[in-house]
C-alpha cells in the first residue's frame, strides 16, 4: 500500500535525531550543524509534488511513493561480483560505490590526487573543506538536495593539487544491488581541482538487479579553480528500476574549461540537476546530454549554466530518442548577470520521438540582464525524417537498417564529443544495438 | 527490362499520371521531357518506390517482376536506381559506410558474399576517379553541406558503385554548370553497356548533347503524347512545349 507525501517526509525527518545523534563521535560540529541545516530546509520543502513548477513534468514523489516500503530492510547486502559490471578496459582510479557503501577503491594514487571518505574526515579536515562543502548545494531549493545533506552517509572528496594533470580517469561506480524491498542510498562527492591542473572524471550508475527498484539521491559539488580544465561523465545506461536524483553543482573559476556529457539510457525517473556557475573570466563551459529512453522509463535534465562574470562562453547541446511510452523532460536555464558582458551562451535541445505514446517537454529559460551579449538557443522536436529514410532505402538498406543508421548519426554526434576513446567506444557499442532494432 | 503498362498514379487524390505506356530494353538510353507539372518527376518517384504516392492503376514490371508489389530497398536490389532530383542530406552518415552497406545488401540479395574492406576500396577508388570526385567528399556526412554539383555527381558516383541494371535520373542536369554537367554525362555514357537500360528524365534539352538517347518521349499531364528519336528533342528544344500543347490540343 503506498504511503502519503506526509507520511514520506515525516518518516525522514522522525529518523534525523537519532540518525544525527548516532553519528556523534564521528563528526565535526560543522557537519552536524549543516545537516540540522539541511533537515530543517528539507522539513519546510517537503518532496516536491507536481504543482511545484520545478518537478511539474516529473512525477518522482509519486513514484517513491509507490515503491519505497518503509519497513522493509534498507540496504540489503550481498556480495556480487561487482568487476563484471565495470566498464570493460577503462583504466583508471576507481572507487566502487555497492549500495551507498564504498566496496573498492584504487591504492597508489598518484602525486597531486587525494580521495578521502567524505564521511570519516576528522575535526581538521573539515574546517579546511568549510570554504567549499555545502557551498554550492542548492539545498535551500531542492528537497533532494537538502536530504542528502541531511543524510549522507558515504561519498568522497577528491583533491587534485595546483599545477598537475592527473592521467588516468577517476571513475566513481554507484552499483545498486536490492535484494529485497527498495533500497535508498544517499551519497555526495566533493571534487575540488586545484589551480592550473587537468582531469578526468567519470561517474557510472548501475542498477545491478532491475527487479527491485532503488532510489539513489546523489549530490557532488565541484569546485574548479583558475585555468583548470575537467572532463566530467555521467552514464546512466543500465538503470532499469532506478529512481535517481542527481544534484550536481560546479563552480568555475577564471579561465577553467569544463567538458560536461551526461548519457541516459534507462531509469525509472531519473532526474539530473545539473547546475554550473561561471564566477569567472574567460571560462567555457561544454555541457553535453544524450539519452535514449524507451518502455515507461522517464528522464529529466534540468541544467542551469550562470554567467556572473563577462567574457565567458558556455555551450549546451542535449539531444534525446523517445521510444514506446517513454518521456523525456530538458530544462535549461541560462542567467547572465549584469557584470556578465560579452557573454557568448549557446543552448540547444533536440528531440526525436519514435512512437505516438513518447512525450517530450522543453523549456529552455533565458536570463538576460547584461546588454553586450550572445545567446541562443533552440529546441526541436520531431520524428525520423522520411526522406532520409527513403534515400536510405532507394539503396538497397532495409526500413529498420536505414532507422538505425538515422539515429544512431542523431546519438552519436554527441559521444563524439567524448575525449576519451574507451569510454565513447563503450557508449556507441552499447546504444548500437538498440538502435538499430527500433521497431517503429 | 521494364514494362509500364496504364500506369495511374495521384498524391492526396490529385491524379498526376493518367495512364503510361513505355517500354524499355537492355542496352537502351530513353528521355522522358516534359514541361513542369508533366508528372516526370512523380513517374521517377513511382518507380522508386515512395509511398506518398498511390497507384490506381496499371503494372510495372521489371525483369519480369511485379515493381509495384515491391519495397523501395527490394527494388534497389533488384537493380533499379534512381538519382535523386533532391539528393537528401543526411548528417552524421558516413558516405563510405553508408555505401558499403548499401552495396553489401545487393550483393546478399544476389546471393554473393560481403564485400571485404580492402576490395571495397579499390572499388571506391575507381569509380571515384569516373566522376572526378573527391576523396574528402567521401569522408564526410552523406551529401551534408555539399554543394548542388557536388550532390548530383555524389549521385552518379553512387550508381556507379552499386551498377544498377536500370537507372533512372531525374533532372540530374539541373542545377549543374557546364563542367559538371559534361563529368556527369562522361560517367554515365562510361556506365553504359548491353545489360544495363538508362531513363533520363529532363526539362532541358542540353544534357542530352552529352548523353545520346535512343528514344525521346514527351510526357505532357500525366501521358506520353510524343514518341521519337533524338531529333524529338531538338525539335522540342527549338519549337517549346507550347508545341506540344497545340499538337495536344489538335488530336484531342
Amino acid at each position: 500500500m503506498s504511503i502519503t507525501e506526509r507520511e514520506l517526509r515525516d518518516y525522514f525527518t522522525g529518523r534525523f535525531e537519532s540518525f544525527n545523534q548516532g553519528l556523534n563521535g564521528n563528526q565535526s560540529l560543522e557537519i552536524k550543524e549543516l545537516r540540522q541545516k539541511a533537515i530543517g530546509a528539507f522539513a519546510k520543502q517537503g518532496f516536491p509534488l507536481t504543482k511545484n513548477e520545478e518537478y511539474k513534468y516529473t512525477p518522482l514523489t509519486k513514484a517513491l511513493l509507490k515503491s519505497l516500503k518503509l519497513d522493509a530492510p534498507v540496504n540489503s547486502e550481498t556480495i556480487p561480483t561487482c568487476k563484471q559490471h565495470l566498464i570493460p578496459e577503462l583504466e583508471g582510479h576507481m572507487l566502487v560505490y555497492l549500495n551507498g557503501k564504498l566496496a573498492y577503491r584504487s591504492e597508489d594514487l598518484p602525486e597531486g590526487l587525494e580521495i578521502e571518505q567524505l564521511d570519516r574526515l576528522d575535526q581538521t579536515q573539515i574546517s579546511e573543506l568549510k570554504n567549499h562543502l555545502a557551498t554550492l548545494s542548492n539545498y535551500q531549493s531542492d528537497a533532494f538536495a537538502a536530504l542528502n545533506t541531511a543524510f549522507f552517509q558515504s561519498g568522497s572528496l577528491i583533491k587534485i593539487a595546483a599545477n598537475i594533470t592527473i592521467d588516468k580517469p577517476i571513475i566513481i561506480y554507484h552499483f545498486s544491488d536490492g535484494q529485497s524491498g527498495t533500497i535508498y542510498t544517499q551519497t555526495r562527492h566533493l571534487i575540488m581541482v586545484g589551480k592550473n591542473s587537468r582531469a578526468t572524471l567519470v561517474e557510472v550508475n548501475k542498477n545491478l538487479n532491475p527487479e527491485h527498484q532503488t532510489f539513489y539521491n546523489v549530490a557532488s559539488e565541484v569546485f574548479l579553480e583558475e585555468d583548470t580544465q575537467l572532463h566530467y561523465y555521467k552514464t546512466q545506461t543500465e538503470c532499469s528500476g532506478s529512481i535517481i536524483v542527481d544534484n550536481t553543482n560546479i563552480n568555475q573559476k577564471d579561465r577553467s574549461h569544463l567538458y560536461c556529457t551526461t548519457v541516459t539510457t534507462s531509469g525509472t525517473i531519473i532526474r539530473n540537476n545539473l547546475n554550473v556557475t561561471i564566477n569567472g573570466e574567460y571560462c567555457e563551459s561544454y555541457i553535453n546530454g544524450l539519452y535514449l529512453v524507451n518502455g515507461k522509463d522517464h528522464i529529466d535534465n534540468h541544467t542551469t549554466v550562470d554567467h556572473r562574470i563577462a567574457n565567458s562562453y558556455s555551450n549546451e547541446l542535449y539531444k534525446g530518442i523517445i521510444d514506446d511510452a517513454a518521456t523525456g523532460v530538458f530544462n535549461g536555464k541560462i542567467f547572465v548577470q549584469p557584470d556578465a558582458q560579452k557573454t557568448n551562451a549557446f543552448q540547444s535541445n533536440k528531440n526525436l520521438l519514435l512512437s505516438d505514446k513518447a512525450s517530450m517537454n522543453t523549456k529552455p529559460q533565458l536570463e538576460i540582464w547584461a546588454d553586450d551579449v550572445k545567446c541562443s538557443h533552440g529546441a526541436t522536436t520531431g520524428q525520423i525524417d522520411g526522406e532520409q529514410v527513403f534515400y536510405l532505402r532507394s539503396r538497397g538498406l532495409d526500413e529498420q537498417q536505414a532507422k538505425g543508421l538515422l539515429l544512431y548519426a542523431f546519438a552519436t554526434e554527441l559521444l563524439d564529443r567524448i575525449s576519451l576513446p574507451v569510454l565513447k567506444d563503450y557508449l556507441k557499442e552499447s546504444i548500437s544495438d538498440r538502435l538499430y532494432s527500433c521497431e517503429s | 527490362m521494364l514494362i509500364i503498362d496504364n500506369l495511374k498514379a495521384s498524391i492526396e487524390e490529385k491524379q498526376i499520371l493518367k495512364g503510361i505506356n513505355l517500354q524499355i530494353k537492355a542496352g537502351e538510353v530513353h528521355a522522358i521531357m516534359g514541361p513542369n507539372g508533366s508528372g516526370k518527376s512523380t513517374l521517377a518517384s513511382v518507380l522508386a518506390g515512395r509511398d506518398s504516392y498511390d497507384v490506381s492503376d496499371g503494372s510495372v514490371s521489371f525483369l519480369g517482376k511485379d515493381l509495384l508489389d515491391m519495397t523501395p530497398e527490394l527494388r534497389a536490389r533488384e537493380g533499379l536506381f534512381l538519382a535523386f532530383q533532391y539528393p537528401i542530406e543526411i548528417p552524421g552518415v558516413s558516405s563510405t559506410n553508408f555505401l558499403k552497406a548499401a552495396v553489401n545488401k545487393i550483393r546478399e540479395h544476389r546471393g554473393q558474399d560481403a564485400m571485404d574492406a580492402v576490395t571495397f576500396l579499390k572499388l571506391i577508388k575507381e569509380k571515384m576517379k569516373l566522376v572526378e570526385i573527391d576523396q574528402s567528399l567521401l569522408s564526410r556526412s552523406l551529401n551534408d553541406g555539399f554543394s548542388g554539383g557536388e550532390k548530383k555527381r555524389n549521385e552518379i558516383f553512387q550508381m556507379a558503385v552499386l551498377e544498377p541494371r536500370l537507372a533512372i535520373l531525374d533532372e540530374t542536369d539541373s542545377g549543374l554548370d557546364i563542367d559538371a554537367l559534361r563529368i556527369v554525362a562522361n560517367g554515365v555514357n562510361t556506365l553504359r553497356n548491353k545489360d544495363n537500360a538508362t531513363v533520363i528524365v529532363t526539362h532541358y534539352q542540353r544534357l542530352l548533347d552529352y548523353i545520346i538517347p535512343d528514344f525521346v518521349h514527351v510526357l505532357y499531364d500525366g501521358k506520353i503524347v510524343k514518341s521519337g528519336t533524338k531529333e524529338l528533342a531538338l525539335e522540342l528544344e527549338e519549337k517549346g512545349y507550347d508545341w506540344i500543347r497545340e499538337d495536344e490540343q489538335v488530336t484531342s
